[in-house]
């Protein structure tokens, strides 16, 4: 099979990985400047462009480490595209009804990106739902989620393996079924 | 046993092997069962990137907080006097303590340099206390701690048993200089069973160090242990104590 050819740019992401200050300190001096641009275009301010900036960032990064990300267009283009998601996504939040987005502008999306953005898009889903479950569920699901044998994790709530097995599949039930009740959930059904 | 139980033995390998062959093949014949097997997992795998974020994406997201001044201007200034405000006043306490504190093996004010952790913003926005919450966890991650205090304030008001608020609230008293109020909602934490319990321990320890009380800061460091993920940040506070 042919080897994708990488791109220059990769660097960047390699950086973002490594927590580097100077490639870091590049990214900013470089981009930061046309996505602020962009951003103050469509309706939002500096302040916004920098939180916006730093997710897509941090998007980036998460998928570079659990994806092994190769890029095959320029750094610039590719961050503006999850940038541009990312803001046009927000302003749906913000239920900002005149506001004008031109289709062109988020629906230039490359392969790589459509994947970050729908692992994004799940994530929030998921947390939204989850933070409607009572304590009790939140943590047996978040003590649980570690790499700590959950024998263990019984354990320390006290609780027999069986006791927490049960729980957390029907604070898991009960969460799913929450999920699929959303509208949302025929898009997310799609990509899992 | 119902049908999220066995899903939950199966995706967690205990299931035994006769047991496996038979839900795999309900797995084959059934696409109920199918697409909510796919569904707990991939939900499984969601949560696990949202509420473990890694330390590497802990400091990542430190380092770029600090790169935010690229997108400032004079009027940027204006809107956010209040985070300037307070990076300003984080910023003379750590340059106080260059100057007076040589016995410290770190450069800067420890709890800026420990003491920053992620409020989960897992609740849209909206006009009920969850938009207020979600408001407050933005402040928060923002560092406009003493806007986020009187929201958190509500939200404990309103759920004085939610260890979650409990917890934000306390680490927000740490970083608007009350100490001793931070411990009080700490403590509460520690002492329940949240999942916020030892990272509660590390930010009373976080706490008694910025008193310079280094033998409570490590009482409470060794508290935690080893393999959570509070016990692997306790580990490096407890390295530079040595």
């Amino acid at each position: 099979m042919p080897e994708i050819a990488l791109h220059d740019d990769q660097r960047y992401i390699e950086g973002l990985l490594r927590n580097d200050d100077q490639v870091i300190d590049a990214i900013y001096r470089h981009f930061a400047g046309t996505i602020k641009r962009w951003v103050c275009a469509n309706s939002g301010s500096p302040d916004d462009a920098a939180d916006i900036f730093q997710e897509s960032l941090l998007a980036i990064y998460r998928q570079a480490r659990e994806k092994r990300l190769v890029l095959t267009c320029p750094f610039e283009s590719f961050l503006l595209m999850v940038c541009k998601r990312k803001w046009w996504n927000e302003l749906k939040k913000r239920n900002r009804k005149g506001v004008t987005i031109s289709i062109d502008s988020v629906s230039e999306i490359s392969e790589e990106t459509n994947d970050l953005m729908q692992q994004e898009e799940r994530d929030q889903l998921v947390s939204h739902f989850f933070q409607q479950l009572g304590d009790r569920c939140r943590e047996i699901i978040a003590q649980t989620l570690g790499s700590e044998h959950q024998e263990k994790v019984a354990a320390r709530l006290g609780v027999s393996y069986a006791y927490l097995r049960k729980k957390k599949s029907e604070c898991m039930g009960k969460l799913t079924q929450m999920i699929k009740k959303s509208p949302e959930f025929r898009i997310m059904k799609d990509q899992i | 046993m119902t049908r999220h139980e066995d899903i939950e033995r199966y995706l967690s390998n205990a299931m035994s092997d006769e047991e496996r062959m038979a839900f795999e093949e309900e797995l084959q014949s059934d696409p109920d069962l199918r697409e909510e097997t796919k569904l707990y997992a991939s939900t499984v795998d969601s949560l696990r990137r949202t509420l473990q974020p890694d330390a590497g994406e802990q400091a990542l997201r430190d380092k770029l907080e600090r790169n935010r001044t690229y997108f400032s201007s004079e009027n940027d200034k204006k809107k956010q006097t209040g985070r300037v405000v307070s990076i300003m006043r984080w910023a003379a306490a750590a340059a106080v303590l260059a100057a007076i504190a040589i016995w410290a093996p770190w450069a800067n004010d420890p709890l800026s340099e420990y003491g920053t952790i992620t409020m989960p913003s897992l609740v849209e926005r909206g006009a009920d206390s969850a938009g207020r919450i979600a408001e407050a966890a933005k402040l928060f991650n923002e560092k406009v701690y003493e806007e986020a205090l009187p929201l958190l304030d509500a939200g404990v008001l309103n759920r004085p048993d939610d260890m979650f608020l409990l917890f934000f609230r306390g680490v927000t008293h740490l970083h608007t200089g009350n100490p001793e109020k931070a411990r009080l909602d700490l403590r509460k934490v520690f002492e329940s069973k949240s999942v916020y319990r030892y990272e509660a321990a590390y930010f009373i320890g976080l706490s008694y160090l910025d008193e310079n009380r280094e033998e409570d800061c490590r009482t409470w460091l060794e508290k935690i242990p080893a393999e959570t993920q509070a016990g692997k940040k306790a580990e490096i506070l407890l390295e530079t104590l040595k």
